[in-house]
């Protein structure tokens, strides 16, 4: 700082020359104001002398400033201006006169150029030196005395202090302010550079609206900042949102409305400063020209506040306009405008959704319910296809029962008649009895002769043999008519889904019994039981399986054949396999028999549904049915069962 | 006295049996079989008046084969088809192509069966009388016949008002 201080003023050079010409003018003044006084000899040199002062200074005048400060001329120049003063005020014996006045202009010439308070100070006292011998020289130390030539001596040092110090305090002051300067010029620039930067557009409008201030970035939305100095901010705003935020309209619509600050109005001019300031005002801008060919406006986002100024004249608070920032906020309105309509239709889905749901709901119950008459028509299926099986077999059973029937009835007539022969007999035997009794010999005789013919005639011992016979075959007969209305009864009664331990062997031995009949006029049944563990099944449907492989093995067979029933255990479970030596499957519609009403039998003559029904037996009790067949062989078909069918409803 | 063959064919000895006690009349001379081979074989061993037979009979012969057979040879017998079960193809096939004389469900009626067998053998004698007497008739014509040409005229008697043969 010091350094600086004392540097060369850059505008030293001038100031010497100016002063320099004012000193030629001084002293060309005093020449031509009293040319009496001078010889025209002494006016000749005079006038030499100023002349090359003048030229050196003309010289001087063009020498750059860098020259003159590089070899610190101006102090050559000082001396060499104090001498030549000091020459001309001895020629022209100016010492009475106020030349000496020049001498300040040297000195105050000194203090301006910055040389400090020590060369003002030497200057002042080369003056005086000079100033002093050269009036000595003429005159003596006596009349320095009377005259004022000491008087003003101190005047020239007081000069010298005083410029220099005033000169050092004004360029202390220029030099603070320069650096006041230049400092808050690099603080413009900074703001500048920053408030281009931003990507917002900063703005500010006056209390009428106009803009006074846009940064760079309004370039983005197609207009120059210049261009839009001065201009509404409507001409920017998008007719649409122009009427809600704008302070002219706005306040027109709130208008003796009371609303608290979170209520309050958003505007683009806005007037409210601090936290009342408006904040994320959200509107639509229309671009400038130069953004042609884009969408017609943007989304932005704005805040905005006051901008309060003192009136110098009465000290009041006064609006001077609004400041803000606006951001282009297009990209993520467009977002949560898509997002909000996607919600929206979110919200639509979701309530189709809710009434798809109730109509599933409903569905459901509609499902949950035909599955129930379906298990109902299922059960009624198998029912009837039990029934249609027992149709079939209906023939078979009819004879195997009215058989018995036939002898039965027949017996007991007969044994009625044997019971009214005995009646008579014992009727006779009593009159005998009686006769015994009075114990008349000729009556006992008599009736004892009766008995006797009556006996002969009666074949009595046929009778008695016979009745002994007729009863047994009666009795046998009971049974078997007994016997196969059980099976009949226990086969065909509704299923009642209970799964029980059952023994296969006696499965199949009582659906033999019903259809023993079909079995018997035409084929040899072979039945090869094996050892095998209780089963734990529903025996009636198992027992509708075995009657449909029966059946069927009778069926196939074209005239006579063999039928032959084993059973075994086997892979944890039971086997059946009934096998016939009859015409066989075609192999083309092997697959297809447990198809539901397939069926190679002529109309009204099989359901089609028995191989289809036995097979949804075994499944639900989680078993197998398997066929093989060979035509014109026979076909064996093969059944499994686990010992314990986990899961799976009757 | 000309007992009355019946053979009673069913493959149940009970049923034999029943209708054996059934039909134990003096008139009656009975034949049971149990199968179409052993009924042929009676019929032929003893002749038949009348069969009783079932229809479900055998794996090789049901009842209306069996009876076809016999009557094949014997048109004048009386045949009776016995069934437990009623099916109409079957009595069809019997009625119209065997002329079966009747169609019999079991279980039957003792009194009803007696009196069929009855009024059926009755019919039958009836019958067989009838064509006795015709066979009669035919040799007393042939007889005529003869007399007529070894004895021109001698058939052609007149009579007179009284009734007294007038030679001419």
């Amino acid at each position: 700082m010091t350094k600086r201080f004392f540097r060369l003023d850059p505008n030293s050079k001038d100031i010497t020359v100016v002063f320099r010409w004012l000193v030629i003018l001084v002293l060309l003044c005093f020449l031509f104001f009293s040319p009496e006084k001078y010889s025209p000899q002494k006016f000749g040199l005079l006038m030499g002398l100023i002349l090359a002062y003048a030229l050196s200074n003309a010289g001087l005048s063009f020498l750059s400033d860098k020259t003159f400060a590089k070899y610190k001329l101006n102090r050559v120049v000082l001396f060499v201006d104090i001498f030549l003063i000091s020459a001309i005020i001895y020629f022209i014996k100016g010492f009475e006169t106020d030349l000496y006045l020049v001498y300040f202009l040297i000195i105050f010439v000194a203090a301006i150029q910055g040389g400090g308070l020590r060369r003002s100070w030497v200057i002042g006292l080369v003056t005086a030196i000079l100033y002093m011998g050269l009036y000595l020289r003429n005159n003596s130390v006596e009349s320095l005395l009377s005259s004022y030539i000491l008087l003003r001596i101190p005047f020239f040092f007081l000069v010298a202090v005083f410029s220099a110090y005033h000169s050092e305090q004004l360029r202390k002051e220029t030099s603070l302010r320069k650096e006041a300067e230049e400092k808050s010029l690099q603080v413009l620039q900074q703001y500048k550079t920053l408030v281009d930067t931003i990507p917002d557009i900063i703005f500010e409008v006056d209390q009428d609206g106009k803009f006074t201030f846009l940064s760079e970035a309004v370039r983005s939305a197609g207009y120059s900042p210049k261009a839009l100095l001065g201009k509404h901010f409507s001409e920017i705003v998008h007719p649409d949102d122009l009427p809600q935020v704008s302070r002219k309209t706005v306040l027109e619509l709130y208008k003796d409305k009371m609303t608290g600050d979170r209520e309050a109005p958003k505007l683009f001019d806005e007037r409210r400063t601090g936290s009342r300031m408006t904040r994320s005002l959200v509107l639509k801008l229309v671009l400038g020209a130069s953004a042609a060919g884009r969408e017609p406006f943007i989304y932005v986002e704005m805040h905005s506040s006051g901008k309060w100024g003192v009136d110098e004249a009465t000290g009041k608070k006064v609006l001077s306009g609004s400041i803000g920032i606006i951001r282009d906020v297009t990209e993520s309105t467009r977002n949560k405008k898509a997002i909000e309509q996607k919600n929206i239709e979110l919200q639509l889905i979701n309530v189709n959704l809710e009434a798809r749901e109730k109509e599933l709901e409903g569905m459901l119950g509609e499902v949950k319910k035909s599955h129930e008459e379906l298990k109902k028509a299922q059960a009624q299926l198998l029912q009837s296809e039990k029934l249609a099986s027992i149709g079939q077999l209906a023939a078979g059973i009819a004879h195997e029962v009215n058989n018995p029937l036939g002898f039965l009835g027949s017996n007991i007539a007969i044994l009625g008649n044997y019971m009214e022969t005995f009646k008579s007999l014992l009727g006779q035997v009593r009159t005998l009895q009686e006769a015994v009794g009075r114990q008349d010999p000729g009556l006992i005789s008599e009736e004892a002769q009766k008995i006797a013919r009556l006996g002969d005639s009666l074949d009595i011992p046929y009778f008695m043999e016979d009745a002994g016979r007729l009863v047994q075959g009666t009795l046998s007969g009971v049974d078997r008519i007994k016997k196969i209305m059980t099976e009949l009864k226990t086969f065909s009664r509704k299923d009642e889904g209970a799964r029980q331990a059952a023994d296969l062997n006696d499965i199949v031995e009582g659906v033999l019994s019903i259809v023993w009949n079909e079995i018997k006029y035409k084929a040899e049944l072979r039945k090869e039981y094996g050892q095998v563990p209780m089963v734990k099944c529903n025996p009636q449907q198992i027992g509708q399986v075995v009657l449909n492989l029966l059946l069927n093995a009778v069926q196939a067979l074209e005239d006579q054949g063999v039928i032959t029933v084993r059973t075994f255990a086997r892979d944890g479970g039971v086997c059946l396999e009934v096998s016939d030596t009859g015409k066989g499957i075609p192999p083309e519609i092997l697959d297809k028999i447990f198809e539901p009403f397939f069926t190679t039998k002529e109309q009204g003559k099989g359901t089609g549904l028995g191989l289809s029904i036995s097979s949804d037996i075994v499944q639900k009790h989680k078993g197998l049915i398997e066929v093989a067949s060979r035509e014109h062989q026979g076909t064996t078909f093969t059944v499994w069962l686990p010992l314990e069918a986990r899961g799976g409803a009757s | 006295m000309n007992r009355y063959k019946i053979l009673l064919i069913d493959d149940e000895e009970e049923i034999l049996q029943a209708l054996s006690r059934l039909l134990r009349n003096p008139a009656y001379d009975l034949h049971c079989a149990h199968n179409a081979q052993e009924a042929l074989a009676l019929a032929d061993q003893h002749g038949v008046d009348l069969v009783l037979c079932d229809y479900m009979l055998d794996k090789a012969m049901n009842g209306v084969e069996l009876l076809r057979q016999l009557v094949k040879e014997r048109r004048d017998v009386i045949t009776m088809l016995m069934t437990g079960y009623m099916d109409i193809k079957i009595a069809l096939e019997a009625i119209n192509t065997l002329g079966v004389y009747k169609f019999i469900l079991k279980p039957w009626d003792n009194d009803d069966l007696l009196v069929t067998i009855r009024r059926a053998l009755e019919q039958r004698s009836l019958i067989l009388e009838n064509r006795r007497l015709q066979d009669e008739l035919k040799k007393r014509e042939l007889l005529l016949d003869r007399l007529e040409k070894e004895h021109p005229g001698i058939t052609h008697v007149k009579r007179d008002k009284d009734g007294r043969i007038v030679l001419e």
